[in-house]
């Protein structure tokens, strides 16, 4: 195979995914559903005292009605694992686990699945409680 | 190519900080086949596509200003001594890591050099190309992204085809692939979003991070931010891994530098700027830990009506990861090719080569490791649960490859001071010094245990880690020494031509 043949064939099964991508992906996800669930998302987070997002449209823009990447994540026991991994900081190559500062960033994901996907809702807590922060609140 | 064909290429070019006098003193350099192959600028791109990309800066944007602090430090103590220190060995040694610790310590030393980089690789892989499978899931179906079987085949196939290109096509091919997929999947999403951020605030919108000096450093919670200062020395590892290639460049004395530069420069680019523009547009309340690097764009893009075009960033980051990962794939395996042949340390059944020069079945065998530890990592919960200690424990036997690295880098300015070297790193035993005692921080901070180590016994932890480096970085590297063969050196050829 040539080195012409190579770049070609990977142009296009790049060029293909593209096509489906651009078909597939979700171009409504703010719909009316959406902006529901993104207002009630903020009015928990609120009443949980937790720094409530501020625009329900970028809200319902991110999570449409599924809840997003992260909802997707907790049905999933490797997708979890591979959310442990990136529990950390560091560059694409050398990334490090860390001891998190507090459960924050964690509650409003565990409000996600409560609002997005109540049926993971244990998952996240599970997720949530199995870590160790630096401070309890 | 002769002594007159090395000083005369290039006349017109000023090499950044050469060593003009001891350029011109040096030997001619063994020619390869595979010489110009791989411009200098392609191997910057394939050092950044081995260093940076997109897929922390949401974990970072968390961190607001302060990550600017997070990136900084790691750079002056680590990130600054690796590049400048492999610019001068580079310029001096072909070979990469192996040839330089063989020769600043010892032959056996630059096998467990070698050895230390190959190991990170072994877990590496299934994370990063489930990421990719995710990447395409998050597109154009959510839900297989929690599906196991979609994710242990993606992860297969991916490997396999990469694996393929990397065999058939060899250096050159590598190279400009590299090249496209950090321009199109790093450079172009990552100066899109910090476009974005600054439109944001020239819009008079406020930044949702604080910028104020009062942010620059993280916050001090003792210990827990030790553990985030140090760990991040780590970011970036790799800076030296594709020096194994310097043969496949024109004139390796004068490129392997500006090499070095250009890559320096754009990996504190891209690892700052982003998440210091997501941080100005998006709340850290919004990016949730748990998020990753698509969700993270989506908010982004959705802030500007730009929603649409989530799926073309989506394919360009997968082909960054593609990038990144077929880097890996011919770098460190390659040293482990010239260790195989040169110290006779591998069977020569591993120390065979295809038509491209590329080590086959190094990477065959790679390949089934990679595939049973997919397999692992996608379809058994106990293995993924627990795959983030396998990551923990390879990084830090990758940084004893730096420990061997600085030490050799400093012997050799004083044992052999008149080799000629392209280029000559300022205050070398300085740079040595500081690199070698952030490396040792690093490995050290390893032991402490992290979040996702809950409430566990410190020490059984200290026990994991500990036992699992002295496995892989120590009795391993042992067993391939003690049951090598005289027989089983060969002669080392360069890369032979792709093209």
């Amino acid at each position: 195979m040539s080195n012409r043949a190579i770049y070609m064939t990977i142009g296009g099964v790049l060029a293909a995914l593209l096509v489906v991508m651009l078909v597939t992906w979700n171009y409504h996800k703010s719909n009316a559903e959406a902006l529901d669930k993104a207002n009630q998302l903020i009015s928990s987070a609120q009443a949980a005292g937790l720094p409530a997002p501020n625009n329900p449209q970028r809200v319902a823009d991110t999570l449409g009605t599924d809840g997003g990447e992260i909802c997707a994540a907790l049905r999933s026991d490797q997708q979890v694992g591979y959310l442990k991994t990136r529990i950390g900081v560091g560059g694409e190559y050398g990334f490090r686990p860390i001891i998190l500062l507090n459960r924050a960033p964690y509650e409003g994901a565990a409000l996600i699945a409560k609002t997005y996907c109540p049926t993971e809702a244990a998952q996240a807590e599970q997720l949530i409680n199995s870590l160790k922060y630096a401070r309890n609140s | 190519m002769s002594q007159s064909d090395l000083n005369q290429s290039n006349t017109n070019q000023k090499p950044l900080a050469a060593d003009d006098a001891s350029a011109a003193a040096a030997p001619p350099r063994r020619k390869s086949p595979a010489a110009g192959l791989v411009t200098w600028t392609a191997l910057a791109m394939m050092t950044v596509s081995s260093v940076a990309s997109l897929r922390p800066a949401p974990t970072m944007a968390i961190y607001g200003l302060a990550c600017v602090f997070l990136y900084v430090l790691p750079a002056i103590v680590f990130l600054v001594p690796t590049a400048l220190v492999s610019a001068e060995l580079a310029t001096g040694w072909d070979g990469g890591v192996y040839q330089w610790v063989k020769e600043g310590m010892s032959p056996k030393m630059g096998f467990a050099a070698a050895w230390h980089q190959f190991a990170m690789t072994i877990f590496y892989y299934p994370t990063l190309l489930s990421f990719v499978a995710a990447t395409l899931a998050y597109v154009i179906k959510p839900d297989l992204a929690s599906n196991g079987v979609y994710t242990a085949i993606m992860i297969i196939v991916v490997f396999w085809l990469g694996l393929l290109v990397t065999l058939r096509g060899g250096i050159g091919v590598i190279a400009k692939l590299a090249s496209s997929g950090v321009l199109i999947g790093t450079l172009i999403p990552g100066a899109l979003l910090v476009i974005l951020g600054i439109l944001y605030l020239l819009q008079g919108n406020p930044s949702a991070a604080p910028m104020t000096a009062d942010h620059i450093l993280p916050e001090w919670t003792g210990i827990a931010s030790i553990v985030l200062i140090v760990s991040n020395f780590m970011a970036y590892t790799g800076m030296e891994m594709n020096a194994v290639h310097v043969n496949s460049m024109k004139d390796p004395r004068r490129e392997f530098p500006k090499t070095m530069f250009l890559a320096l420069v754009l990996v504190l680019l891209i690892l700052i700027l982003p998440p210091l523009a997501i941080s100005w547009v998006i709340p850290s309340s919004e990016i949730s830990l748990t998020a990753g690097v698509m969700q993270a764009i989506s908010a982004v893009f959705a802030n500007f009506g730009l929603s649409w075009l989530v799926p073309i960033a989506g394919l360009a980051i997968v082909c960054a990861s593609l990038a990144g990962f077929v880097t890996w794939l011919s770098g460190p395996s390659k040293s482990l090719l010239l260790v195989g042949k040169d110290g006779g340390y591998l069977p020569p059944y591993f120390q065979k080569t295809n038509k491209a020069g590329v080590q086959q079945n190094i990477l065959v065998v790679q390949g089934f490791v990679t595939t049973v530890l997919a397999l692992l990592f996608a379809l058994v919960p106990a293995v993924s649960n627990a795959y983030w200690i396998f990551m923990t424990i390879t990084t830090s036997v990758y940084l004893l490859m730096y420990l061997w690295l600085f030490i050799a880098a400093y012997r050799l300015r004083k044992l052999q001071p008149d080799h000629p070297r392209g280029y000559r790193a300022p205050a070398l035993p300085l740079l040595c010094v500081v690199g070698f005692v952030a490396s040792l921080c690093a490995i050290g901070i390893g032991f402490v245990p992290p979040s996702q180590f809950g409430d566990g016994n410190p020490w059984l932890y200290v026990a994991i880690v500990g036992g699992g480096i002295l496995l892989l970085g120590l009795i391993i590297p042992a067993a391939l020494l003690w049951a090598r063969k005289p027989n089983w050196q060969a002669p080392v050829e360069s890369e032979v031509a792709a093209s």
